[in-house]
């Protein structure tokens, strides 16, 4: 990620240049899904509250003073949309999968299921990396950019992380698949 | 030796169940469904020129997510003198008087005192507009704001205008930034003030003439200057101050 590029087309977005804001959509938009589906569990919503993050930004950028903490700024803004959101659908506070509950499931279902559950009893700051991750595969660097903590942190919490899940596999039967980790 | 495998085992099952198909990024569509954030950012440009000038030709100028809100002079020389140095709080009521003949909306605080105009684009709703300004004046008698920025002009080496720029943080969670004049000599004369507008606006930026470090309200401004020379060879120099550390 090249920083100063990034810093220029802030620039020009709060000098009213909307390809500039463009650029950033495009390069932020991904990432924006992946931490709001951290949240709200449903992918349908988390499209949503993206695009309602970047209407907000779009509309405040000029409040915005650290031209190089835009994605930071972003996550922020999103973390508050996501939240509005949880609260108005209290009734999905976590991930249970797509397929209805009542519909019959075979063992790999059955899997996916519980690793759904392992992730989203994830503490906030920890599912937020899983999600990331694995969700669109992003590196630790653009993780780190956009949560705004080191490479380092991002590493060392990511390892953890899936320590906790591979416990909660083995906790619920899925020894099978040996997902112990390090 | 199985970890790593297992830790393999462990990253494709999460990819498999939580990875995405790629979520839909479509700039052009997103800007279709949000027009109006559209609008308050391509509206920006024309506007940044109309907020140097509300700050350099009146005494106090508010922005609203970068909106200009111009005082009138009044409010200033008063806050100069130390004529609102408010102990208690006065609810600083507003009254709409109307539009002037070239669509401006025109507020004035009860007593007189201030005048607020705004352009028509900047009112979406007349009430709201007059409750903030109630809530602004509210803070301010408190002296619940930030300073965020100073701004200065100087003509042939004397200072023409101090503006101190204030944010303030509405109760619904809005930001407002706030021009409070410090210093008004107005030493340009009107045609000199709209050459060196126009020449800020078409130039974009005049002649780098660095940095410099000064202390205002006990907090240290870096002030980045420009450098512009008019027809008549005045001089006039464009320095914006930002707290050290936010550069």
């Amino acid at each position: 990620m090249n920083l100063n590029s990034e810093t220029k087309l802030v620039q020009a977005a709060q000098n009213g240049h909307l390809e500039s804001f463009g650029a950033l959509y495009e390069r932020y938009h991904s990432s924006m899904v992946a931490l709001a589906y951290s949240m709200l569990a449903d992918r349908d919503l988390a499209e949503d509250a993206a695009q309602d993050v970047f209407a907000i930004a779009c509309r405040d950028i000029g409040s915005l003073k650290s031209k190089e903490r835009f994605a930071a700024w972003l996550a922020g803004i999103c973390r508050n949309v996501s939240r509005q959101m949880l609260k108005a659908n209290k009734s999905k506070p976590v991930a249970v999968g797509d397929n209805p509950a009542a519909q019959k499931r075979d063992d790999t279902e059955d899997r996916r299921e519980a690793i759904r559950k392992a992730v989203w009893s994830l503490r906030e700051p920890e599912r937020e990396l899983i999600v990331m991750r694995y969700f669109d595969g992003f590196s630790q660097g653009q993780i780190s950019e956009v949560l705004d903590i080191s490479p380092q942190v991002v590493n060392g919490r990511l390892v953890r992380a899936k320590r906790k899940i591979a416990k909660y596999l083995k906790r619920n039967g899925y020894m099978g698949d040996n997902y112990e980790t390090s | 030796m199985k970890r790593p495998e297992n830790d393999k085992l462990l990253d494709e099952a999460l990819s498999e169940t939580i990875g995405s198909k790629k979520s839909r990024t479509d700039f052009e569509q997103w800007k279709q469904k949000y027009p109006e954030a559209v609008e308050m950012l391509t509206s920006r440009t024309s506007r940044s020129s109309r907020e140097v000038r509300g700050e350099i030709e009146r005494s106090q100028t508010m922005s609203v997510r970068n909106r200009s809100w111009k005082y009138a002079a009044v409010v200033a020389i008063m806050i100069c003198a130390g004529g609102i140095a408010v102990v208690g709080v006065n609810i600083g009521k507003y009254i709409y008087v109307g539009k002037d003949d070239a669509g401006v909306h025109i507020f004035r605080s009860e007593d007189a005192k201030s005048v607020v105009t705004l352009d028509d684009d900047e009112v979406t709703d007349v009430e709201q507009t007059r409750n903030d300004l109630q809530e602004i004046e509210i803070l301010r008698q408190q002296d619940k704001r930030q300073l965020i920025r100073v701004n200065e002009l100087f003509v042939n080496g004397k200072l023409d205008t101090r503006v101190f720029v204030y944010q303030y943080q509405l109760s619904d969670g809005r930001t407002m930034d706030m021009g409070e004049g410090d210093e008004l000599n107005w030493l340009l004369d009107k045609k000199q003030r709209e050459e060196w507008l126009q020449r800020k606006k078409d130039a974009g930026s005049g002649e780098d003439f660095g940095v410099a470090e000064k202390e205002f309200k006990g907090c240290m401004f870096v002030f980045k200057r420009q450098r512009f020379v008019l027809s008549d060879g005045t001089e006039v120099i464009w320095s914006v101050g930002e707290p050290k550390g936010d550069q």
